[in-house]
């Protein structure tokens, strides 16, 4: 049997939910498709900062003002993933202050609050900040939980009859003369192949949109760089952390939760390797070199782990070399750039603007199915960040929990052991995650909860969590190698951290899951080793 | 304050020795920091991972692995004596001293094991950290043991530099104590390894922090990992330098009073190999044995 929708998205990120969303509350028939699990590419590898546009402000005015009016409007629509922290630009003992007169001149030409002030009083907000500053500007930045964002929008988008197919990758289009009809996907699990139909087809895959462009013979050319991230073992800082300079490397720290995250590299990476990529000791040694320049702290503070995204840049059509990178938001009308009607990609942007980049390919869906309804993304808030009057918290992981899922935290039990310790995570939430969150591994409950995300990087909680999936119906071998693949992929983050503290963790780990509840790849490997 | 031997490191191995000392009249002092592999006791020892003959497993080691060391006939004429040793100390253990065993673990996997102490070591997995009750108990029981027959046993303290003449090590010098020295004729480094922080590790190596005893390990950073988790991990296997005798070594001299003990002898893999449990109490036994064949 075909399905048939208005609209098919392709990519589960921010952007591809935000747009199911947008859609879908415009009336539209929308079915989302995803490779692997909801955030699982860019969106959910960067620092989770919500700009203010300031790092923008002078190279690029546009991505600025575009930066400062998503932030006030993400404020109000996704507050329960915000936190309001402010941010300082800072200018270090090497740097030129008269750059700082230059930034807060563009921030304010941007409409971006910026506010001089002198080092002592900055130090006094941010006592974790190099004592040796010669200056520093306030500005609205703050912390934005991606994965919750993400999660919002497709609970919303589901609200308003949206439908998602996850580890479901698309291989290929379908095509009918001069129009794109759907695509052909593929379910990774069942390896089942299967037509979805619609009328149009918005490809929000990311950095992969150049090969889903490719299935329609487009050429779309995409430039992967690829950004590492350390996550520090605590809460460092509690204002987000940049460098008054242009943009370079391991210039922002950012808090989030019950961590910080510094970062980020960014380095040029074959097109053909986007899915091998990790982050190197060379990464590491710098991040943690430029970081604690800022935060001089930073250099003894434990790191839990590194990661790495790849930024999702496109090559600027206006360019006939193909060289220049476009800025901003490109949204392309393949009906208009190539004779392909039924085809749109939304791309270039950020995390920051995912909700404009979803309008902006909805306004182009809906004029092409000729639907006149308006776009309400900026107006009504996402499920979780209503008014929190009424609500109230008791126990410690009850207002964490509010403080993780705002106006639905009333939808779990406030009783219930603790699961993770970490970030104070009840087996209440873990339950309502697994139950109506559509969580059924241990990466995708760590998506959902955060469980696995704090300092014992799952350590302590992934057995426990493991134990409620098994609860809510998995079989013991499901449960044993989601708990395997849990475990290899923290391990790929920590590995190149490994020393000090996170390698006696590691060998903990090990001995824990290895030798105590006697989980191992197989009969071989042990052979193999003795 | 004066002691015939000082065992540094208060987890199985340090009391293994130090009972076994004891019960020969040796007067030992144990400084220990409170940590101890113990308290995540799965409730089994093991001596090496195998459903065949243990002896024949012993002969696939590699070089450098304790064991070999120690010798295999070594090896198994001690593990002789180990049920004999903790019924003393009140457990009865099942389970044959030359034969494995096999125990469920909470996951529904099996494992093979060696000495059993009780197939509940390991129930909380819920709410609490992941502490084995059965393990803290008996880690309480052996230091009472050591203690009954005459044995000190500092608590919470943490032995951080060495006194050193004529090629010797004549005394410690611990973290509350100060200036105070400590003075044995023999020492016993049974801190263990990464996790006991008997090793630690730095983004540009590994050192052994108290005396500073030759490690064994890989310089290259890149090298000490396995890609997977459940892959072979070469820093499980770093550890102090040591003769076949386990003499510590420092600067490439052997330290003919100092021997090393437990995990924190390189050369084995615990978790591959399932050796943990029993590298670190047949290394205390023969430790303990050399001590005391010198002392006569």
């Amino acid at each position: 049997m075909t399905e048939e929708y208005d609209v098919l998205i392709i990519g589960g990120g921010a952007t591809g939910a935000g747009t199911a969303r947008d859609c879908a509350r415009r009336g539209l028939r929308a079915a989302l498709v995803e490779r692997g699990d909801f955030a699982e590419g860019a969106t959910g590898r960067n620092h989770g900062l919500l700009h203010s546009g300031a790092r923008y402000a002078v190279t690029d005015q546009e991505s600025a003002g575009e930066c400062i009016r998503e932030n006030m409007i993400l404020r109000r629509m996704a507050s329960h993933c915000i936190d309001e922290l402010d941010g300082l630009f800072v200018t270090l003992e090497e740097d030129d202050l008269q750059y700082q007169q230059r930034f807060i001149e563009a921030c304010r030409s941007a409409g971006i609050r910026a506010d001089a002030m002198d080092p002592e009083e900055a130090l006094r907000l941010e006592p974790s900040l190099n004592p040796g500053i010669k200056g520093a500007v306030r500005v609205p930045d703050g912390y934005i939980d991606p994965f919750r964002l993400t999660t919002a929008n497709v609970m919303d988008a589901r609200n308003h009859g949206a439908v998602f197919h996850t580890y479901t990758e698309v291989v290929g289009l379908i095509r009918e003369s001069d129009r794109i009809r759907g695509a052909v996907v593929r379910d990774r699990r069942s390896g089942e192949k299967r037509e979805i139909r619609a009328r149009v087809t918005v490809n929000a895959a990311g950095i992969w949109g150049q090969g889903i462009a490719a299935l329609a013979g487009i050429s779309l050319t995409m430039f992967p760089a690829k950004g590492t991230l350390l996550v520090f073992g605590h809460r460092v800082n509690n204002m987000v952390i940049n460098r008054c300079r242009k943009p370079s490397n391991a210039d922002i720290l950012v808090p989030g939760d019950s961590i910080s995250i510094i970062g980020t590299t960014s380095d040029r990476v074959p097109y053909d390797s986007l899915d091998k990529v990790a982050p190197t000791a060379s990464e590491v040694d710098l991040l943690i070199r430029e970081g604690s320049r800022l935060v001089p702290s930073l250099a003894e503070t434990r790191i839990l782990r590194a990661y790495c995204g790849v930024r999702p840049l496109v090559a600027d059509d206006s360019d006939p070399t193909g060289r220049s990178i476009s800025r901003g938001i490109v949204c392309l009308d393949h009906g208009q750039r190539d004779g392909l009607d039924g085809l749109v990609t939304i791309t270039g942007g950020k995390l920051m603007t995912y909700r404009l980049m979803a309008q902006k390919a909805t306004d182009v869906v809906c004029s092409k199915l000729g639907i006149e309804a308006p776009c309400t993304t900026a107006e009504v808030p996402l499920p979780g960040s209503g008014s929190k009057e009424g609500l109230k918290a008791g126990r410690m992981s009850h207002k964490a929990a509010m403080a993780r899922l705002g106006t639905l935290a009333g939808r779990i039990p406030e009783e219930g052991e603790m699961l993770c310790e970490c970030e104070h995570i009840s087996e209440g939430e873990v339950d309502y995650a697994i139950r109506e969150l559509g969580a059924g591994t241990l990466s995708e409950l760590r998506r959902r909860s955060r469980i696995g995300m704090g300092t014992c990087q799952g350590e302590y909680c992934a057995l426990r969590a493991a134990l409620r999936l098994k609860a809510a119906g998995k079989s013991d071998d499901f449960v044993k190698k989601d708990i395997m693949d849990f475990l290899d992929e923290r391990w790929k983050g920590v590995r190149p951290v490994a020393w000090g503290e996170a390698l006696r963790e590691a060998q903990f780990s090990s001995w824990l899951y290895e030798g105590v509840y006697g989980l191992g790849r197989d009969g071989s490997e042990k052979e193999d080793a003795q | 304050m004066r002691y015939d031997t000082i065992i540094l490191g208060g987890g199985l191995s340090a009391l293994v020795c130090g009972i076994s000392l004891q019960e020969k009249g040796v007067k030992c002092l144990i400084v220990s920091s409170g940590q101890s592999a113990l308290h995540f006791f799965s409730g089994s020892f093991e001596l090496i991972s195998t459903d065949g003959s243990q002896r024949e497993a012993m002969e696939n080691l590699p070089d450098g692995h304790p064991y070999r060391k120690i010798g295999l006939d070594r090896v198994m004429e001690l593990s002789k004596s180990v049920p004999e040793f903790f019924a003393r100390a009140g457990y009865a253990l099942s389970g044959e001293y030359d034969r494995n065993h096999v125990e469920n673990t909470i996951l529904g996997s099996q494992k093979q094991v060696w000495l059993t102490v009780g197939s509940e070591g390991f129930p909380p997995v819920r709410g609490k950290l992941p502490i084995s009750p059965l393990g803290v108990k008996m880690q309480m029981d052996l230091r009472k043991r050591f203690e009954i027959l005459g044995g000190d046993y500092l608590m919470g303290d943490r032995a951080v530099r060495g006194e050193f003449r004529d090629g010797r090590l004549t005394s410690i010098f611990t973290e509350n104590h100060g200036s105070s020295p400590f003075i044995a004729d023999k020492f016993v480094m049974a801190t263990g390894s990464f996790f006991s922080r008997g090793l630690v590790s730095t983004p540009s190596g590994i050192c052994e922090p108290v005396l500073h005893l030759d490690v064994d390990c890989c310089s290259d950073r890149e090298e000490w990992y396995g890609k997977g988790f459940f892959d072979n991990q070469p820093y499980m296997r770093f550890g102090a330098v040591c003769s076949d005798r386990l003499e510590a070594v420092r600067e490439g001299k052997v330290l003919p009073n100092v021997y090393v003990a437990g995990s924190l002898i390189g050369g084995a893999d615990p978790i591959k190999e399932g050796c943990g449990a029993g590298v670190a109490i047949i290394s205390a036994l023969y430790v303990a044995r050399q001590i005391l064949e010198e002392s006569l």
